[in-house]
């Protein structure tokens, strides 16, 4: 990851590394466009946003801590997850690609 | 005698408010399903005066038709669906003293209730023991996918899909209290040092979701084992706790389907496209639902623990519309409104004063 810029520091709620395109939604009664293996960058995470969960390689949220809803939900999938950042929604562009390391807690611009 | 029964009840009440205080300490009632219409909070101080009401008035009625405390238990189903009766205890507003005392006896009976199932009905240890080591013993002689079984992590990869996949559904389905559908139990140790831990999913179709209808499967059991030292515990509400993806320390599993066990790649497979597709349906139905729409689901999520008591009395079961009623017409606006200013005062507090305050919230006794 040498090189790649830390734009957001926030909890490390599930570990390990994935990159990909930013899915950011900010209303979660909205679906965003799905994409296979994106990265979602939400407020906080509902069950309403399921489609988009489904297919993710990570997670990235502006609120909650190491046991909020999005923590729990990166560890059942298994995949990384980086929570409390208070301003992703606001500082990661749609479709931007960016590397979520949820052992460390940051989140990378590629 | 009855001193000292009085005392002995005290005792079990202690704990049990004890043994919530302490699972719920420290956890911020926020940005939890349904947000961001609501939060369970805020529809629980709408449905808890009622729904306890009527939880207490079922009992006494099946009483009287001579059902005995373990038939009213067995009815309810499993532990951690009876234990989920204890939230609207925190959002009770009007109490009255013959309803206090009733609030005191339903306390008490849950702990009955829940003691039916098993030895420690508060988890004390972080653990939820259910099966018993005969029933261990049954399982394990089934076949098993072990780490050495040559497609293991592809087995890995679907299967945590599955798991999430299932948390969120069931979340869909029953908001914040989806234990109702589901028991996770363990860690049951092996001699060896490994852990089992049992996830049963055994009432994914409930009537109040139409999507629901379409899922193939009512039941599904995945038995896993895990390697020495996972970190896995339990809270009074049956709810599990994990530091990791526990995926990363599955040393083998095995899954079951409305009682048949299925191990083929293809199968284990199949189940995750059929509860996906199921799930995303249910996701895209619920976006479409207004605000009063989904709490009036939030409300049928508490009411349908009470099916099974409802249905032996030929009774209905939905919630009463009083309660949407009262929702529509926002009736509890301050007291939620307080509730939460209190809560946020509480975020700075050791977590020992968290532990008593929480206590003291739920326990009918000093309201």
């Amino acid at each position: 990851m040498v090189g790649n810029r830390v734009i957001l520091k926030g909890n490390p709620a599930s570990p390990g590394l994935a990159e990909g395109k930013a899915v950011v939604i900010l209303d979660p009664t909205e679906q965003g466009k799905i994409i296979e293996k994106g990265i979602l960058v939400a407020p906080f995470t509902t069950p309403l946003l399921l489609p988009v969960l489904i297919k993710s390689a990570g997670i990235v949220t502006d609120k909650g801590g190491v046991m909020c809803h999005a923590a729990i939900i990166a560890r059942e999938f298994g995949i990384p997850c980086v929570t409390g950042t208070e301003e992703a929604t606001k500082k990661i562009e749609n479709g931007s690609e960016v590397i979520v390391d949820g052992t460390k807690g940051y989140v990378h611009q590629k | 005698m009855e001193q000292k029964d009085m005392s002995i009840k005290n005792e079990k009440l202690d704990k049990l408010f004890l043994s919530i205080g302490k699972s719920l300490s420290g956890e911020p009632p926020f940005y939890i399903w349904p947000a961001p219409y609501s939060s369970p909070a805020e529809c629980e101080f709408y449905l808890a005066d009622y729904f306890l009401r009527d939880f207490y008035a079922s009992f006494v009625k099946l009483e009287q038709k001579g059902y005995n405390v373990e038939n009213i238990a067995r009815m309810l189903k499993n532990p951690s669906r009876i234990a989920q009766l204890l939230w609207p205890f925190g959002h009770v507003v009007n109490v009255d003293g013959k309803f206090k005392e009733q609030l005191t006896e339903l306390a008490s009976l849950i702990i009955d209730f829940i003691s039916f199932y098993k030895k420690d009905p508060f988890n004390q240890n972080g653990r939820n023991i259910i099966w018993s080591s005969r029933d261990i013993s049954n399982y394990l002689s089934n076949e098993i996918i072990e780490s050495s079984n040559d497609l293991f992590e592809s087995y890995k990869a679907i299967l945590s899909r599955l798991e999430g996949t299932l948390w969120l559904y069931s979340e869909l389905l029953f908001f914040s209290i989806h234990e109702i559908c589901k028991e996770f139990h363990g860690p049951y140790p092996l001699e060896d040092g490994r852990l089992i831990l049992v996830r049963e999913y055994y009432d994914l179709k409930p009537e109040f979701w139409p999507f629901a209808a379409d899922l193939p499967y009512q039941k599904l059991l995945i038995f896993e084992i895990y390697r020495k030292n996972t970190k896995i515990t339990f809270d009074f509400f049956g709810r599990f706790r994990t530091i990791k993806p526990l995926i990363q320390e599955l040393d083998s599993f095995s899954l079951m389907i409305d009682d048949r066990t299925t191990l083929a790649y293809g199968d284990v497979k199949s189940v995750w496209e059929s509860v996906s597709k199921t799930a995303v349906s249910g996701a895209k139905f619920a976006q479409k639902l207004s605000k009063m729409e989904i709490m009036e689901k939030f409300a049928y999520s508490y009411y349908y623990i009470l099916k099974p008591l409802k249905d032996a009395l030929n009774e209905e079961w939905p919630p009463s519309r009083m309660i949407f009623d009262d929702m529509k017409h926002e009736r509890r606006k301050t007291i939620i409104e307080n509730f939460y200013s209190n809560f946020r005062k509480m975020k700075d507090l050791p977590p020992d004063k968290m532990v008593e305050i929480i206590s003291k919230v739920f326990d009918p006794r000093l309201k």
